[in-house]
């Protein structure tokens, strides 16, 4: 059974233990600049408005989930989590929860200092953020666990969180059809391609489908890796 | 007494090579027992598989009269206390804010926290940071952090390892006392003084096999080869046997006002050990 008070100490000791952790706290902002860069601008083509949103779930969602699961493995403090009575559930929604609140206020914020134009239907927006919040949140579980250091899940998650996250800035250099057609079906690429199509009012479903399917079969990858990683 | 803990033959392989080799032994509520053997005899996995940390291949072993893995249900977790050497501290946030989390994983009353600093000489400390403190006082905010909700067993991995004497001598009272107020211990060291000091009985583990186990002042009678040294005022020493002709050499020095000490020659754990195994205990 999980336990909400379990989750909440969690949750409580990550926040304390964020205030006081600078590196993380900085690199938390950087969407924001992002936002007032494009706030700046006269001019900005679609795609790239919502480019801000997708940014903070790669840093904030991705990146300082990434790091935080890592420092708990490389100061030996997720041992002691894992000998207490928290269960796996109590411990994979607590410590993403952090990031995931922290994702949701930068995304808000981004939207309003990029005056960002938002597609009226909210519900699916949110539900949209939700989805691929679960995917990054899931991606930075899996960096985290991987690496052994906070160092190295920059080593190992830049290239990764590029390729999952960016992948459009890329595509313009990419002259191959096939790898065009492949990388669409990336998150960071549906989640635009969702968003735009909520703006014109077009069918969203398909998108869903393929973000829904990568949650789950990221949220099974991470389960997978924390079973057989977490004592490492 | 009811045995807390029963190993029956268990075998256990880390990629093919063998860790455990048909470990058997028992615990009795109330003890303390030191698992005794030098880096890499497998105590750490030993300990490991006691805490449902790990699986094994072959065997069995009941901790609290059930198979081991109940152990994963919270309900049975909370009745033992698990400190091993890498487990770590948050290193930001304060020793009260470390006890804290874990007093609402353990659903355990943050009144507790004075309490349980002031039985591990760490009042006053509350709101320092856990950055600032020594390496014996992390040990001890470690050592309060398990014993928190008062569990019946503890499992301490090298509880002393790299402590200065004093730290070490501290950490030992805490466990002296936490033992005659009834908490089971079972304790991996490869100092044979802290075994000799605080456990009711060892086990010698060695090559991931128990080769010897027993109290230790048994292990040291058993082993003792029963020669007597008698020190004189003038400081000559005598060694003489543990029988009829070494009394007469006692009595002689006595009747003669010659006599400084005399001292039983029993082996220490470590020259057990050594003996029993063929390898030191570092």
């Amino acid at each position: 059974m999980i336990s909400a008070k379990r989750i909440q100490a969690v949750v409580i000791k990550d926040y304390r233990d964020l205030l006081k952790n600078a590196y993380m706290l900085s690199t938390a902002v950087i969407p924001l600049f992002l936002a007032f860069a494009i706030n700046q601008r006269e001019e900005v083509q679609s795609p790239a408005m919502f480019m801000p949103i997708t940014i903070s779930m790669v840093i904030v969602g991705a990146f300082i989930q990434a790091s935080v699961i890592a420092e708990e493995k490389e100061k030996n403090t997720l041992r002691g989590l894992l000998m207490s009575p928290l269960n796996t559930a109590e411990i994979f929604i607590g410590k993403s929860l952090l990031s995931a609140i922290l994702t949701i206020i930068m995304i808000v914020a981004v939207i309003l200092i990029g005056n960002i134009n938002m597609p009226d239907q909210t519900l699916l927006f949110t539900a949209a953020i939700l989805i691929s919040l679960t995917i990054f949140i899931s991606i930075g579980t899996i960096l985290g666990l991987v690496s052994r250091t906070v160092m190295e899940t920059s080593v190992i998650g830049i290239p990764v969180l590029f390729v999952f996250g960016m992948s459009d800035i890329f595509q313009t250099m990419i002259e191959s059809e096939w790898v065009i057609d492949v990388t669409g079906y990336l998150p960071d690429q549906q989640f635009v391609q969702l968003l735009l199509q909520l703006q014109n009012g077009q069918a969203v479903g398909e998108h869903f489908l393929v973000l829904s399917t990568w949650a789950i079969a990221l949220v099974i990858l991470t389960i997978f890796i924390f079973k057989k990683r977490r004592f490492n | 007494m009811s045995n807390i803990i029963d190993v029956s033959n268990v075998d256990k392989e880390f990629s093919g090579e063998r860790a455990l080799d048909d470990l058997s032994f028992s615990i009795q509520s109330g003890e303390t027992f030191g698992f005794l053997g030098p880096s890499g005899s497998g105590k750490t996995t030993t300990l490991m598989l006691l805490t449902a940390q790990e699986g094994y291949q072959a065997g069995d072993i009941q901790v609290f009269g059930a198979s081991v893995e109940k152990l994963k249900d919270p309900k049975q977790m909370k009745r033992v206390g698990v400190l091993t050497d890498n487990t770590g501290l948050y290193e930001r946030l304060t020793v009260e804010a470390n006890l804290r989390l874990y007093c609402k994983l353990y659903d355990v009353n943050y009144q507790r926290i004075a309490e349980v600093l002031n039985e591990v000489g760490l009042s006053g400390e509350e709101s320092k940071l856990v950055s600032k403190l020594s390496k014996g006082m992390k040990q001890r905010v470690k050592l309060a952090r398990t014993i928190l909700h008062k569990p019946e067993l503890l499992f301490l991995d090298e509880p002393t390892s790299a402590l200065d004497p004093v730290s070490t001598e501290r950490i030992h009272s805490i466990l002296r006392r936490l033992n005659e107020e009834g908490t089971t211990i079972f304790l991996t060291t490869h100092d044979m003084y802290e075994a000799e000091r605080i456990c009711d009985r060892v086990a010698f583990l060695n090559k991931g096999h128990i080769q010897l186990q027993g109290p230790p002042r048994d292990l040291r009678v058993s082993h003792s080869n029963s020669s007597i040294t008698i020190l004189l005022k003038d400081g000559r020493e005598h060694l003489v046997g543990n029988d009829s002709e070494g009394a007469e050499h006692i009595k002689k020095a006595i009747a003669n006002q010659e006599l400084a000490s005399v001292h039983s020659n029993e082996p220490t754990l470590g020259d057990i050990f050594a003996l029993v195994t063929g390898k030191e205990l570092v």
